[in-house]
């Protein structure tokens, strides 16, 4: 199963609408997965997760190098597609290597 | 308006509040289903926050009054958190009614160009400056003098958001951005004074520090379960002073600790529930927005906060700050309230504050921490009225007595001057509004002046206005 966080200031608004879009799109491509909400500060302590998408550009990496990915395009649209198939990919390469 | 009152006494906020979420949802054209979804979701997400208030309440109420009664230290207040404070405010009749008037407010004001930051896209964060208006409403009890108090804040905000616009896009690195969340922005003004008078002095540049350096080793203010932890903890310690020698005092310590910790750790699954019936809402305006609906050249589309939060200068300035409020709101005369759940929002609130001063550590930190200083002594007046503005509306009134108030949307000077002139008659509000539009001719006579005073630079301002021609 791939376990994926979603981050961002409060951990609230915007991620709420990240992770409905990440569930809506992982549920069209069958995926199992689950997604844990967090802020950007708890970030860098994160250990169970196999990605992390942030909806804010952000400097900050992890302590156990889980991989970090910019999702703001799925919160205001903009370069939306581009950005669910690089979601993809990165998706499926975490799976083959599981 | 009897029969308005009745419905609304009889089915109480948790129902009322979806439902007029819901038809507003449709009246956007959003899906009928996706807005009853979102409409089910708020009103779950509002009974699971009195729920987890009335666990707050319950574990740091007592601790809290009997800090004050047994010690000098008279911090009566409990902060609940922005979160907290919206779901009080979309509760409360102005705040219902605002969702719906508020997007023709900022509508009317984009298409008439009074303003250049279209703000639909933002409305979540209206709760920010209704805040107030709320606390007009108790007091006042005057429905018409909220919404008007309302409107003139959103003005405010409005101003504040055409000023840092283009700072905001060019700091952050987003194209033609800006925010109208009232926490992030409002220490924009005071910062471009205080930009002025660190740079005469010399200091601003004489002071580096190092934003990566600083976040890796404050990093962990930034967790909010191990910061309700300590608070809840602290508090408990100071409350039980002089039972310390008992082994059942520790118990009750260290049970406050895990409580709080808990609360703060279930925060963001509780609120992200309620949330869900507004996303509906903005989601459309923003596709709306993009589908080209929307035709004008060179303004500002307002964004949630939350995409500048993790830039590392602000991050960084943030988590720098988190102890230093709350030792100052510890030491500081007159301050009733501890930060609890809205201290690690401390990023947020310095958002603008960052942009205007590019950067620089130094000048965040030190305007940061003046500002909210005041902005504290100022919320320390409205406990009373907000705690009783909240149970009138329906929410928290688990509460027991105790005093509670949003941290982060409390400590917004603007947000209280703008109170007191509503809540204070004719005069007052005469001076409020001749006060605005003085500000507001002085900024559209030398705009691009003034927003590269906030933090732009003209080069950045050239290239949005070259475009637009």
């Amino acid at each position: 199963m791939l376990r994926l966080v979603v981050a961002c200031g409060g951990g609230i608004f915007t991620t709420t609408v990240v992770t409905d879009r990440i569930k809506e799109i992982l549920r069209k491509e069958r995926i199992q997965h689950s997604v844990t909400p967090h802020k950007i500060t708890e970030i860098a302590g994160i250990m169970d997760a196999d990605l992390i998408i942030v909806t804010g550009k952000t400097s900050a990496t992890n302590r156990m190098g889980i991989p970090i990915m910019l999702g703001m395009a799925l919160f205001t649209g903009v370069g939306e597609s581009e950005f669910i198939e690089e979601f993809l990919k990165k998706v499926k390469e975490i799976e083959g290597s599981k | 308006m009897e029969i308005v009152k009745l419905i609304l006494d009889t089915f109480g906020s948790t129902i009322i509040v979806p439902v007029i979420v819901f038809i507003l949802s449709v009246g956007m054209k959003v899906k009928p289903k996706t807005a009853f979804q979102g409409a089910l979701y708020m009103g779950v997400g509002l009974t699971a926050f009195n729920i987890i208030l009335g666990a707050l309440m319950g574990s740091l109420g007592a601790i809290v009054s009997q800090m004050v009664a047994t010690t000098s230290i008279n911090l009566p207040g409990i902060d609940v958190g922005w979160a907290a404070g919206a779901v009080i405010v979309y509760a409360n009749t102005i705040g219902m009614f605002y969702l719906v008037f508020g997007i023709f407010v900022n509508l009317f004001l984009f298409a008439v160009k009074w303003t250049d930051t279209f703000q639909p896209t933002d409305i979540w964060n209206y709760y920010q400056f209704l805040f107030w208006a709320a606390i007009v409403q108790y007091v006042t009890g005057s429905f018409v003098l909220a919404v008007a108090a309302a409107t003139y804040l959103n003005l405010v905000v409005l101003l504040i958001a055409d000023l840092i616009g283009p700072s905001l896009s060019e700091h952050y690195g987003y194209e033609g951005v800006t925010s109208t969340c009232f926490a992030a922005t409002n220490g924009a003004p005071f910062a471009i004074l205080m930009k002025w008078i660190l740079k005469k002095t010399g200091l601003l540049d004489k002071v580096v520090l190092d934003p990566v350096t600083l976040r890796d080793k404050v990093g962990f203010w930034g967790e909010p379960m191990m910061m309700g932890a300590i608070i809840g903890t602290i508090l408990a310690i100071i409350a039980n002073w002089n039972n310390l020698a008992a082994m059942a005092t520790w118990k009750i310590i260290i049970a406050t600790g895990i409580t709080t910790g808990a609360i703060m750790a279930l925060y963001p699954a509780v609120s992200g529930l309620f949330v869900k019936g507004l996303i509906p809402i903005s989601q459309t305006m923003n596709k709306r927005l993009r589908s080209g609906e929307m035709k004008r050249d060179g303004f500002h589309i307002s964004i949630d906060p939350a995409v500048f939060f993790g830039e590392e200068a602000n991050l960084a300035a943030g988590l720098v700050l988190i102890p230093i409020m709350l030792l100052i709101s510890i030491i500081q005369p007159g301050n009733r309230m501890l930060p609890l759940a809205d201290l690690c929002a401390m990023p947020f609130m310095i958002i603008a504050i960052t942009a205007v001063f590019k950067g620089n550590i130094f000048g965040i930190v030190v305007t940061g921490a003046i500002w909210y200083t005041l902005g504290q002594a100022l919320n320390s007046t409205i406990l009373e009225v907000f705690t009783q503005a909240a149970a009138a509306a329906g929410v928290a009134e688990a509460s027991g007595g105790s005093l509670i108030s949003a941290w982060s949307l409390g400590v917004i000077p603007y947000g209280w001057l703008g109170y007191k002139a509503f809540a204070n008659g004719a005069v007052t509000i005469a001076i409020a509004v001749i006060v605005y539009l003085a500000i507001y001719f002085l900024f559209r006579k030398n705009k691009t002046a003034w927003q590269i005073a906030a933090g732009a630079t003209p080069e950045y301002i050239e290239s949005r206005t070259v475009r637009k021609a």
